[in-house]
């Protein structure tokens, strides 16, 4: 009887064992997202067009890190941030400079839209399923954001230069000189452009609103031009720079506000604008730079000057009645480029190429505008250079230009030091991770 | 169950045919040293499987004994005793000794088999209910564990109640792209030990955006589990010890055994614990003066210090937040009992401990059944059910970016800015540009973590065989884990921080779903050779483990006043995440025992899961071991030496890829309402393979004058291979890494265990266990660029992970050599020098025992940032003063210290923000405890009432340490990562706990 049953529970133990095998298993793929590897072969259109719109997206990666940064480094602002006195003793050389901190930021994250637009441009030249129209349309937008992120990265980096072969993440080129750095990028938006000539009358996909009169390949060549229009100025080609002026969307009686803007939408997957102010982050004008203004300057507007002065005591005591203005709502969108900056531009072309009354002229758009009288100084180079540096530090106030403008006129010793023993750095220094990936592989 | 088992197991192994001659009775009493009788013992005769047990009174009766023969006395916690029975002897009185090294105590040896502790050939550390929950009632089980585990290091991750411990067995086994907490299992079902989510972080910033962060200070789940059901932890440290687990042992296995029935009469204990907390130190309550306010801080301010001064309301805050008394109540009632055939052992426990913050604190209530029962001679099962549900009120401390947390905003906070709330209970705004009042957040914002839990195991036995000489069971057994977590967090609108948001408020909630369970098939088979001198057990089976999570949370912010529901928010976020995976193990092990002198196994698992890129791959964890008794042969016996038992063991284990590790995603970015798909910055490895770790450990086991001294030293060297390590990428290439098998290291160490009855008598005893350990770690290969993790920054100090050193080595600014940005100074080692924990145990007067548990950690690194918060903000303690290391005698210490960094000239850190190393000594646990004499009861309760024991206990009740950078050196703002766990940022004072119990069993 024992025996028996011991054998009826056996062979059931053994049945069951091999009706569903318990050593079987399966491949476990990916619950959550889909995988790179999806879209470079044959992609689909709209996998592009996710693409793409991801580089639009991810174009605003870094910005909030960038403008602050860049903005400390030219203390034409600074970052009151309660639980984080680093913004204003390490980026001001009150203590070393640090590069694993948070600050990194205004390099490194201007990789993945890099990464982005190449992955765009494989996906795009392995896939059958759109026109050649559409794909220099999503190549047009991809090189355009390209070269705009390496901009970014370049001017945090200066002199270190950056790495302009980086579609193997294993053998990026190692980083190519300033001037070769800049080189580089203008072919990146020269290739964009002359792709964006090829795309037809309409991309693929509707751009966001932010791009509202920059939608169409022609006309988001305007921005593209004016993206390299910046370039030039940075290489001083200032006859390149006269030659691309007419190609951007530069007006000298236009809308100086005129521009292509990221927006913003708190509810995800889109994002919020991240310059708000908060409890803990208050992103000041520097009290010298806004005391300096000349009276009734509207751009003056851009902070509001608060009764009792913020004053921050963390590691540097430093004190300024004024408060940044400039976005009060999640939904604000931030400019990228705005004709205003154009019209300088054009003044700083015309002065560098002697031509004392356009720059002038050009001056006097911005400063009417900004209900101030004509300009009087004298007109020698010199001094409409200054004059326009100084016009930019208002009009383009935490816009990311003050630091990078002074650099590359050698006149980082002429900044106002708000703060006794407050230094400007000329660069952040290479992100401990690019100094290591150079050692490691060299 | 088990040992119920392991008895028949090892009866049939030693059973002979011997010459039976008729028949005597032979009966008396067993006694324990003080005279105390042992109810509950077994007594054997040699060579048959016969044998008896004693009563409630120690009293025991054998008939049919042979002529000649030897008897074998045994009970748990007792060590066993043989002895030859005269001719025509009838009775027989037995002293036996306290079993202080636990040498009787039976421990797994594999997945499907047990040897006794004295057999064993590693040093697996046995913590029985009394060592664990004896001398005072911990909160959670992990708590239970600090300073008893030679060979652990142990961090408490915050002091706020509800748990969150980071456990390291033997060194570092994992960087941290594998499990670096210890495999937790619970009457064989593998249960879940993690940290799951609940998005504070994301509320006060620490972490912004970041789906779930380790910064969110939660408790691990282990701490669902109700310490007051355990009967044994075994603690399984390194891969020798291990090999069996395979693939999910590298960072060690804890195996809790939870009590079971006993038979006989049913009795039904009851415990209540009531108790207090309080902080153990303060950090703050450095004066302000106008002159301070005036040459280091905003002299505006003045008139608000003026009136404070005047008005009396000068106060300082952080004795007003943390300087509560927390509340304990723990109250448990238990019944056990059964007959031959069926035992049952059922426990509900409720615990209630509040912190000394305000609204924090944590609630347990847990009813457990384990039933066991025999349906034929040949046949029986055991279920073991467990049903809890907790609720965590976690605070707000650790670090922040909003000053959300009290332990953020305290150190800035100015004893002149008033906090309370006006008579309509609206709190004022902070002062001095500290963004929130630190009582609105304690006393509205909400923080809480609710879980409910099944732990579900079965076992089920069928011996095929069963005869003197050979044995073969069958065995089913698994169970499952399923727990259901659900948590809030709510800031209301209105709060001062929020109030500057664009989207004012913030509302969480949070659900976790994880699933694991586990069926293991198995067959053991035991022969009995030579006359019963040689035991061989042959075991083989397989097991499969699965394990899925489902989190998902919908985050809201913008709320409309008073609103806590995150889906009426003006931003609603939601966030879905899966995980899923299944393994698959054969194992097969082969023991051998020659007359318990020499003791042999070998074994090997085979293991596969679908976390390794090549999900179908087996990889093989062999294991060997020999354990020899010297004290068993020739002359030893009778000698001074009792036991002499040489060791050594050698296993092999593995740590899998965190889930996710294989696949390059793409996410989701979206902008102007189009959704768009943007690659992630960390890119799959589709051939990560398991991290791997062999362990050679040797030792030697002694016990000397009959087992009142005894000692355990342990050697080992663990070396583990193929560690996953992110390959950092140049992050300018929009790859910031990617995880590789990149690195192998070694952990070395010792392990001393000493135990001593130093005094003995009926009146007065005092057991003394001395524990010394220590762990070197070593990288001997890392085939990535040197990299600093952990942390914030060299400011502060981080982790480097560099060939040739400590993983746990700390380092950071300045750079020794301006040139070489990798030329970090070296800070010291997160791993201690070594740990030194000494157990004091005496009884006296017969009923009373005390007990006391100093725990020593000697010279390891912490990273601080809370200084440098006090600093800071003007508060911290010596702030005024002019005397710190290094300072003129003229600038106040918070302000000299907030720039002077790096190394002195002795080598030592400059008292500044840096890393320094530190060391301390607690008292862990003391108590004294009375137990009414069985007499005083049966006078006062007849028969009714079997036992009372009160007492009182408390834990942390001392502490010396010349940390002074924050409340407490051990600390982590990062819960439990392998590598930067213990940063000090933004905490709350550690906690001391009195309690007062009362048990009485019925």
């Amino acid at each position: 009887m024992k025996k028996h049953t011991q054998m009826l529970l056996t062979t059931l133990l053994v049945g069951g064992f091999t009706a569903c095998n318990p050593l079987q298993t399966e491949e476990v793929i990916d619950p959550n997202y889909p995988s790179v590897g999806a879209v470079t072969n044959n992609a689909t259109k709209a996998q592009l067009d996710g693409l793409s719109i991801g580089q639009v997206s991810i174009a605003r990666d870094g910005i909030q890190t960038y403008l602050w940064v860049v903005g400390t480094l030219g203390k034409e602002l600074f970052n009151f941030n309660g639980t984080e006195s680093r913004w204003l003793t390490e980026l001001n050389g009150l203590r070393p400079i640090d590069n694993s901190a948070f600050y990194n930021g205004a390099t490194t994250a201007f990789g993945l839209p890099v990464r982005q637009a190449n992955i765009t441009l494989a996906a795009v030249n392995n896939t059958n399923s759109v026109t050649d129209r559409e794909k220099n349309g999503y190549r047009g937008i991809a090189n355009t954001f390209k070269g705009l992120a390496y901009l970014y990265m370049l001017n945090a980096q200066g002199s270190n230069g950056v790495r302009l072969n980086v579609e193997d993440p294993f053998k990026p080129s190692k980083p190519a000189s300033y001037a070769e750095s800049l080189t580089g990028i203008a072919k990146i938006l020269d290739d964009g452009a002359a792709q964006l000539d090829q795309a037809g009358t309409a991309f693929p996909y509707t751009l966001p609103s932010g791009y509202a009169g920059f939608d169409t390949p022609a006309a988001f060549k305007r921005f593209n031009r004016a993206i390299a229009l910046r370039v030039a100025i940075y290489q001083a080609d200032w006859a390149k720079a006269a030659t691309l002026l007419p190609q951007t969307f530069y007006s000298a009686t236009g809308d100086l506000n005129a521009g292509p803007r990221h927006t913003f939408n708190a509810t995800p997957p889109d994002r919020a604008n991240p310059l708000l102010n908060t409890a803990s982050s208050q992103i000041v004008g520097v009290q010298q730079v806004f005391d300096a203004a000349e009276a009734n300057d509207k751009r003056v507007g851009k902070v509001r000057r608060l009764a009792t002065p913020l004053t921050y005591t963390s590691g540097v005591t430093y004190s300024t009645p004024y408060l940044t203005n400039m976005y009060a709502s999640a939904n604000d969108p931030v400019p990228i480029i705005r004709n205003e900056e154009l019209i300088l531009i054009a003044a700083e072309i015309a002065a560098q190429q002697g031509n004392a009354a356009e720059a002038t002229r050009h001056l006097n758009i911005v400063r009417t505008a900004a209900g101030l009288p004509a300009y009087a100084g004298a007109t020698t180079r010199d001094a409409l250079i200054n004059a326009i540096l100084k016009e930019r530090l208002y009009s383009l106030f935490y816009e990311g230009h003050r630091w990078v403008d002074m650099r590359r006129y050698n006149k980082l010793g002429e900044i106002v030091l708000p703060v006794a023993g407050m230094k400007v750095l000329e660069r952040l220094e290479r992100p401990v991770a690019e100094v290591n990936w150079d050692v490691f592989n060299p | 169950m088990r040992k119920h088992l392991l008895n028949l197991i090892l009866l049939s192994g030693i059973t002979m045919a011997t010459a039976w001659a008729q028949s005597r009775t032979l009966s008396g009493v067993v006694r324990d040293a003080n005279g105390q009788p042992i109810p509950g013992a077994n007594i054997v005769i040699r060579g048959t499987n016969r044998g008896a047990t004693t009563d409630a009174q120690g009293r025991y009766t054998l008939s049919d004994v042979p002529a000649t023969g030897r008897v074998q006395i045994s009970s748990i916690g007792f060590l066993s005793k043989e002895q030859d029975l005269g001719n025509g002897q009838t009775s027989l009185d037995v002293s036996l000794a306290e079993d202080v090294a636990n040498l009787e105590e039976v421990v797994v040896s594999g997945l499907a088999t047990n040897v006794k502790r004295s057999n064993l050939a590693n040093a697996v550390t046995l913590l029985d209910s009394k060592a664990l929950t004896g001398t005072t009632t911990p909160t959670t089980t992990d708590g239970a564990f600090q300073g008893k585990i030679a060979g652990a290091n142990i961090v408490a991750n915050s002091s706020v109640p509800g748990g969150g411990f980071n456990l390291q067995f033997r060194g570092v086994s994992t960087l941290g792209a594998s499990a670096s907490q210890p495999l937790f299992i619970v009457d064989g079902v593998y249960i879940d030990n993690g940290q799951y989510s609940n998005g504070r972080s994301a509320a006060n910033k620490a972490a912004a955006g970041s789906a779930a962060s380790t910064q969110d200070n939660n408790a691990n789940r282990l701490a669902d589990l109700n310490p007051d059901d355990i009967e044994t932890v075994e603690v399984l440290k390194g891969s020798s010890a291990a090999a069996i687990y395979g693939t999910r042992a590298n960072a060690g296995v804890v195996i809790i055994t939870t009590k079971r029935g006993k038979g006989g009469k049913t009795t039904v204990s009851f415990g209540q614990d009531v108790g207090i907390s309080k902080a153990m130190s303060f950090y703050g309550g450095a004066d302000w003066t106008e002159e301070k306010l005036t040459n280091y801080f905003d002299k505006s301010e003045i008139p608000l210090l003026r009136e404070a001064k005047a008005n009396g309301t000068y106060t300082d805050w952080e004795r007003v937040v943390f300087g509560g008394t927390g509340q304990i109540t723990n109250t448990r009632l238990g019944i056990t009992g059964g007959n031959e055939r069926t035992k049952f052992y059922v426990n509900g426990s409720m615990q209630n401990e509040k912190g000394i913050i305000k609204n924090t604190g944590f609630k347990r209530y847990s009813i457990r059944a384990n039933i066991d029962h025999k349906l034929s001679s040949w046949l029986d099962f055991g279920v073991n059910s467990n049903y809890i549900v907790s609720d965590n009120d976690r605070g707000w401390t650790g670090n922040d970016n909003s000053y959300i947390n009290y332990g953020y905003s305290l150190p800035y906070t100015k004893p002149y800015i008033n906090l309370y709330p006006d008579a309509n209970g609206r709190y004022p705004d902070n002062g001095s540009g500290v963004g929130e009042n630190p009582l609105a957040v304690r006393d509205r914002a909400i923080n809480n973590q609710k879980n409910n839990r099944v732990l579900q195991g079965f076992t089920v036995n069928a011996r095929a065989i069963n005869n003197e000489r050979s044995s073969l069971t069958f065995r089913v057994n698994g169970g499952l884990d399923y727990q259901n977590g659900y948590a809030l967090i709510w800031l209301p609108s209105d709060l001062q921080s929020q109030r500057a948001e664009a989207n004012p408020g913030f509302a969480q909630d949070t659900r976790t779903e994880v699933f694991n369970s586990n069926v293991q098939l198995s067959a053991i088979y035991t022969q009995s050779l030579m006359d019963g001198r040689l035991n061989l057990t042959s075991s083989a089976g397989a097991v499969r483990l699965t394990k899925y999570l489902r989190s998902n949370f919908v985050r809201g912010t913008g709320l409309p006043a008073g609103v806590s529901n995150p889906s009426r928010g003006k931003v609603i976020d939601g966030f879905v995440d899966y995980q899923r995976n299944t393994d698959v193990g054969l194992f097969a092990q082969q023991d051998a025992n020659f007359e318990d002198k020499v003791i042999g196994s070998v074994g090997i698992r085979f293991d596969k899961s679908t976390l390794n890129a090549d999900f179908d791959k087996f990889y093989a964890f062999p294991r060997a071991s020999l354990a020899v008794n010297a004290a068993r042969f020739g002359d030893w016996a009778g000698s001074a030496v009792s036991q002499m038992k040489f060791r050594v063991a050698y296993g092999a284990t593995a740590g899998l890829p965190t889930f996710g590790t294989t696949y390059s995603q793409l996410t989701v970015s979206g902008v102007g309402g189009l959704g768009g798909l943007v690659p992630s910055t960390i890119l799959g490895n589709a051939s990560i393979k398991p991290e791997r770790a062999t362990e050679l450990e040797y030792g030697l086991d002694f016990g000397l004058f009959n087992g009142r001294v005894t000692g355990e030293l342990t050697l080992y060297n663990k070396k583990v291979f193929d560690l996953i390590q992110p390959l950092t990428t140049a992050p300018t290439t929009g790859v910031t890494s990617t995880q590789i098998n990149a690195a192998d290291l070694t952990n070395r160490g010792l392990e001393l265990t000493l135990g001593a009855d130093v005094v003995r008598s009926s009146n007065f005893s005092w057991f003394v266990q001395p524990i010394f350990w220590y762990n070197r770690s070593k990288i001997t290969r890392l085939a990535i660029p040197e990299r600093l993790t952990g942390g914030f920054g060299a400011t502060f100090g981080q982790w480097r992970v560099k060939e040739g050193f400590s993983p746990t080595q700390i380092v950071g600014q300045p750079r020794t050599d301006p040139n070489d940005p990798r030329s970090w100074t070296v800070y010291g080692d997160q791993q201690p020098k070594y740990e030194l924990s000494l157990m004091n145990r005496i009884t006296f007067l017969k009923n009373f025992e005390f007990s006391a548990l100093l725990n020593y950690r000697h010279r390891f690194t912490v990273v601080s940032l809370s200084r440098v918060l006090w600093d800071e903000g003007g508060n911290t303690y010596d702030w005024n003063e002019t005397d710190d290391i290094g300072n003129d005698g003229k600038t106040p210490n918070g302000i000299y210290r907030q720039n002077v960094n790096g190394l002195g000239d002795n080598g030592d850190p400059k008292p500044g923000y840096n890393p320094d190393v530190y060391s301390f000594l607690k008292l862990r646990e003391v108590a004294l405890y009375y137990r009414v004499p069985t007499a005083t009861l049966k006078s006062v309760f007849g028969n009714t009432v079997s036992n009372v024991r009160f007492g009182v206990s408390g834990n942390h009740l001392l502490r010396w340490t010349n940390y002074t950078a924050g409340y407490d050196p051990e600390n982590s703002n990062f819960g439990s990562l392998a590598l930067g766990g213990g940063v000090d940022l933004g905490s709350s004072p550690a906690v001391r706990r009195m309690m007062f119990h009362i048990a009485v069993d019925f």
